[in-house]
């Protein structure tokens, strides 16, 4: 495994919450795609009850603990504040789910280096050309709900900002500096990181570009995705974004 | 009815007095702080001088067209609680950024400190081993 070292400039952040059984077919797919890349890895586990720190320990993966379960958001936001103190580059984030292919971290750093944009979004929903880049297994569809919600941001979206992102609510996305530190301030959308987020970038001039990944279902359903959670997920992104869109450009 | 009756009087006095008293021994016991005392400290002196302002809540209802005036002042009642209950909610979401910012930095923090430790442990190791294979 990869020292983890001050020299690097790219952070893959890692968010984990009770996921050891998903980790236990990602991590060996992952850790060599990113070993390739000469990126550090730091995975951010919230509070998890599960063998997961275990399973990250024998990869040897630096992971910060929360003290508590503070959800998602949160956990991503840390390791925005720990890449900004550390003066990394570029951050790339991925689930530990198993939801995103790791095969499509190289084009994503490829094109945040080349300054393709501020923010380069995977989008389950962009064709892949790349003819050697075959799905491991069935695409990700999602539920219903998940399915209008997804159809319900992107309108909203173009409607405020003019810009088609196809798919506002992936989790699959990398950033330079200027935007990591934007998302270490209060602006950050903690609860659900969504298409409000989109909105509040945009609305801050900062460039996103879209590229085509896998994603993949999650073979087990994920908090966010049981019970009623989907329903209030939906109508709590489209409050943010009707919200966000009458106010003043954040400072 | 301009005044009240002299029950109701005593009734309002006495209520007026018993939250005042319970005020100031929440603050007193440190379990109110002053800055919250305030609305409270309000309420417990409308009370006590429900009395006097009677005939003004009488007039006010008959301005705004209203059946009775209990019914006027059950509705401020309620509009108070509302704000109340509004105030509270804003301090709520104020604690959850503090704590949230909290959780992330002592997390970040002990995650650093656990690194530090580490890397002088295998400097001390390093050091130790250096010294053995020169002693040999």
């Amino acid at each position: 495994m990869k020292q983890f070292t001050d020299d690097n400039k790219v952070l893959i952040i890692l968010p984990v919450h009770n996921e050891a059984s998903n980790l236990e077919d990602f991590l060996p797919n992952f850790v060599p795609i990113a070993q390739d890349l000469n990126a550090d890895i730091l995975a951010i586990d919230d509070y998890s009850s599960d063998n997961s720190v275990n399973l990250l320990a024998s990869y040897q993966i630096p992971t910060i603990s929360h003290i508590a379960q503070m959800g998602y958001g949160i956990a991503i936001q840390t390791g925005y504040k720990y890449a900004l103190r550390n003066d990394y580059d570029y951050v790339i984030q991925i689930d530990g789910d198993g939801q995103h292919d790791p095969r499509f971290l190289h084009p994503i750093l490829d094109h945040l280096k080349k300054g393709a944009g501020d923010i380069i979004v995977g989008s389950r929903f962009l064709p892949v050309t790349d003819q050697q880049l075959t799905p491991w297994k069935k695409l990700y569809k999602g539920s219903p709900v998940r399915r209008i919600g997804i159809y319900l941001f992107r309108a909203i979206l173009r409607i405020l900002t003019a810009q088609k992102i196809s798919d506002p609510t992936t989790g699959f996305i990398g950033y330079n500096r200027k935007v990591i530190r934007f998302l270490c301030s209060n602006c950050f959308s903690f609860d659900f990181p969504d298409a409000d987020m989109f909105l509040i970038l945009i609305r801050n001039h900062f460039k996103i570009k879209e590229i085509p990944v896998y994603m993949y279902p999650n073979h087990n359903t994920g908090y966010l995705h049981r019970g009623c959670k989907p329903i209030w997920y939906v109508f709590k992104v489209t409050l943010s974004l009707l919200i966000s869109s009458i106010r003043s450009r954040e400072t | 009815m301009l005044s009240l009756p002299f029950r109701q009087e005593m009734f309002s006095i006495l209520c007026g007095i018993f939250l005042l008293v319970i005020v100031v021994e929440l603050i007193r016991s440190r379990k109110l702080l002053e800055q919250y005392s305030v609305i409270w400290f309000l309420i417990g002196l409308l009370c006590l001088t429900y009395y006097w302002w009677y005939p003004l809540a009488v007039h006010f209802t008959r301005y705004i067209g209203a059946g009775n005036t209990p019914s006027t002042i059950l509705f401020f009642g309620l509009l108070v609680s509302l704000l109340i209950i509004m105030q509270l909610c804003i301090k709520i979401t104020e604690f959850t950024h503090q704590i949230k910012d909290l959780v992330q930095e002592i997390s970040i923090l002990k995650f650093e400190l656990k690194q530090s430790i580490n890397a002088q442990k295998k400097d001390q190791i390093e050091t130790e081993s250096e010294t053995k294979s020169e002693q040999n």
